[in-house]
């Protein structure tokens, strides 16, 4: 049964004037808020989930039939062992299916009560303003100040939904936490035998417990070949990328066991090239996380950035083990100041790469690329992984770019942003992205992500290209206008206070001026991907990868 | 290594035949009903736990259909596995001119 909103006579708009008269908050949004949850279509949804329990109940009963059957027909306990392990996890895969059905069960069931509760509470509260004074509720626009019967009503209401709403969110944590179980799990870790021969069955050809897999082309086959032919390039940016990607992989393959060249696009004499990294195998991974680097970075270096994303994989396992995730190290944009790491390029390129540095031009470029190579790897991973991009610095700026150019995921973390781009002026410009799917990690420390960063640079970039009309990374995402999800979390570096005292007659001019300079260069060691990815940062980026939401601090911003 | 057991190729396929229909009933009678998560961002609400309990029933109820599934490709892989041995042992048996092992 569905419950109406909430009821519209003149009491309830009197309560939201005298709210907001008040400065308290508004009872009645809230309480459309509650009463706005769709818990029955929550159960509906998950009695598609109990119909998979059933036919792993019915398919479980008809295996233990067999089992017998088989051991009448064939003596070798192999075979019999093997249905039966079959069973076995079909039977587990059900006790967590139904474990989350009854989990949604409940949590409807409360849901429900919660809004029944609210949609009373209303009703009381309206029915309550309306007997008050003489002459029936009070009109709009001419409350008396302070009237303690109608306070008392607004506190009133405001502490009981209060309560739902606490109540509410209980419930729904409860239910995360249920759903945090896949129920896929115990089916994947019966070992696969397909092809194998059982043993004692006869050495003839065709004789075989199970069918052979079909087998499937690995995805990196021809970037890997042409990483190949590239090691032994006689063009020295070219073989020198190549070089830098070949031990970027083998740090992939020890950190993840699985390694995989997404891409690689050749570097020359005018370009760094391009290249990306799966850390573990997108193939069969439950969430899948890009990682953007910053200015300064290169594919020819990007070793540094597979090194982060096997700790952000590491840390996701660790909060989640039972679900497998891939994170790829992207190095596909044109990195500013990426000669510093990089292949050498000739020198009107790398003047052009360092000028690059100055506003958000490739960022924006990139955010292309990065949606579309996205759209790439989704089509390479199961239908129902997770996705996230994840960027530091200008890769921040990156993924802010590609998401305001329709990238689809399921969240972006921005790290150390300089700016969100001007392809965008709030979180709600993203397409494809709700603006409470958008996190960011600003760290109070970190020059970079203050304003004085874009005016310094937007000084610079004035010189060199003319004045603009914004600043040249786009709008502070850890701004409370954004309206992003800022993450509650603090630097895992030691605060360093820089006073010099360099004396003289300028003293009083010289000692602030030469402290601040040298405070700016101190706090860079704030602006790191590591920083950013270590602590309570990195645990709430991997809860982001994960989709745990519940576990991810958060703040008003700045 | 070697191997002394009974072997009865008409009873392993019958086996076969109960693995069939047990693969078959796992992948929901092979029903090509294709599902889809009626909840959008703001079905819950707009706390975290609202939108983390979305996204994951999202996951997981699809997750439980596909398990299923694939143990039943599992399962009438392995049928398909009996049936190759028993031919197998009747190929063997035809070879060798002997009686039941």
């Amino acid at each position: 049964m569905s419950i109406a909103p909430a009821p519209s006579t003149a009491g309830l708009p009197a309560l939201r004037e005298a709210a907001l008269r008040e400065g308290l908050p508004d009872p009645v949004r809230l309480a459309d808020e509650l009463l706005a949850i769709d818990a029955e279509r929550l159960r509906e949804w998950f009695t598609v989930a109990g119909r998979a329990a059933g036919w792993l109940r019915q398919g479980s009963d008809r295996l233990s039939d067999a089992v017998p059957a088989l051991g009448a027909g064939w003596s070798n306990p192999a075979p019999r062992t093997e249905i039966a392990a079959l069973r076995d996890a079909g039977m587990s895969s059900r006790a967590v299916i139904i474990e989350q059905v009854q989990a949604a069960d409940l949590a409807c069931g409360a849901l429900q009560q919660v809004k029944w509760h609210v949609d009373a509470e209303l009703t009381a509260a309206d029915a309550a303003v309306a007997r008050l004074g003489p002459g029936g509720p009070p009109v709009l626009g001419s409350l008396p100040d302070g009237r303690p019967e109608l306070m008392g009503i607004l506190h009133g209401l405001i502490g009981r939904i209060d309560e739902l709403s606490a109540r509410a969110t209980a419930e729904l944590q409860s239910l995360a936490l249920a759903l945090r179980a896949d129920p896929r799990d115990p089916i994947e870790a019966v070992p696969d035998r397909r092809g194998a021969v059982p043993p004692g069955a006869p050495s003839v050809p065709g004789a075989r417990l199970t069918a052979p897999s079909a087998g499937s082309a690995s995805i990196d086959t021809e970037n890997l070949q042409r990483l190949e032919r590239d090691l032994d390039s006689t063009d020295d940016a070219t073989r020198e990328m190549a070089v830098g990607v070949e031990s970027a992989l083998a740090r992939a393959r020890a950190a993840g066991g699985v390694a995989q060249l997404l891409l690689y696009e050749s570097a020359d004499s005018g370009s760094q090239g391009r290249a990306a990294i799966s850390v573990g195998d997108i193939g069969t991974a439950d969430n899948v996380a890009t990682l953007v680097p910053g200015v300064t970075n290169a594919p020819a270096a990007m070793s540094d950035g597979v090194r982060d994303a096997a700790n952000l994989r590491a840390e996701a396992e660790r909060q989640s083990p039972g679900e497998s995730t891939a994170v790829i190290s992207w190095y596909g944009y044109d990195i500013p100041l990426s000669f510093v790491s990089g292949v050498p390029n000739d020198i009107p390129a790398e003047i052009d790469n360092a000028l690059d540095a100055l506003d958000d031009d490739n960022a924006i470029a990139g955010g292309a690329l990065l949606a579309r190579d996205l759209d790439r790897f989704g089509q390479w991973a199961p239908a129902t992984a997770r996705f996230t991009a994840l960027g530091f610095s200008m890769g921040a700026t990156t993924v802010s770019a590609a998401e305001a150019q329709g990238a689809m995921v399921d969240d972006v973390v921005l790290m150390g942003s300089p700016g969100a781009s001007a392809e965008v002026s709030t979180a709600h410009d993203y397409p494809h992205l709700p603006a409470d799917h958008a996190y960011l990690v600003a760290f109070d420390q970190d020059p970079v992500t203050r304003a004085r960063t874009d005016i310094t640079v937007g000084l610079l970039d004035a010189l060199v290209s003319g004045p603009r009309l914004a600043g040249p990374f786009g709008p502070d995402p850890a701004g409370a206008d954004f309206d992003a999800q800022v993450i509650d979390v603090t630097t895992n570096v030691a605060q360093v206070d820089v006073s010099l005292t360099i004396g003289g007659p300028m003293g009083w001019l010289t000692d602030p001026m030469a402290s601040a300079a040298v405070q700016q260069v101190e706090d860079l060691r704030h602006h790191s991907t590591s920083n950013y990815l270590s602590g309570a940062s990195g645990e709430a980026a991997a809860a982001v990868v994960l989709g745990h939401y519940t576990d991810v601090p958060i703040k008003p911003g700045r | 290594m070697t191997w002394d057991f009974t072997v009865d190729t008409a009873l392993i396929r019958q086996a076969a035949g109960m693995l069939d229909d047990a693969g078959h009933t796992y992948r929901g009678h092979d029903s090509c009903e294709v599902f889809r998560c009626p909840l959008d961002d703001a079905s819950l609400g707009p706390s975290a736990a609202g939108r983390e309990v979305v996204d994951a029933a999202g996951r997981r109820v699809i997750q439980a259909v596909e398990g299923a599934q694939a143990l039943g490709l599992r399962v009438a892989a392995t049928a398909d596995g009996l049936r190759d041995c028993a031919q197998a042992f009747d190929a063997t048996e035809s070879l060798t001119g002997r009686g039941p092992r």
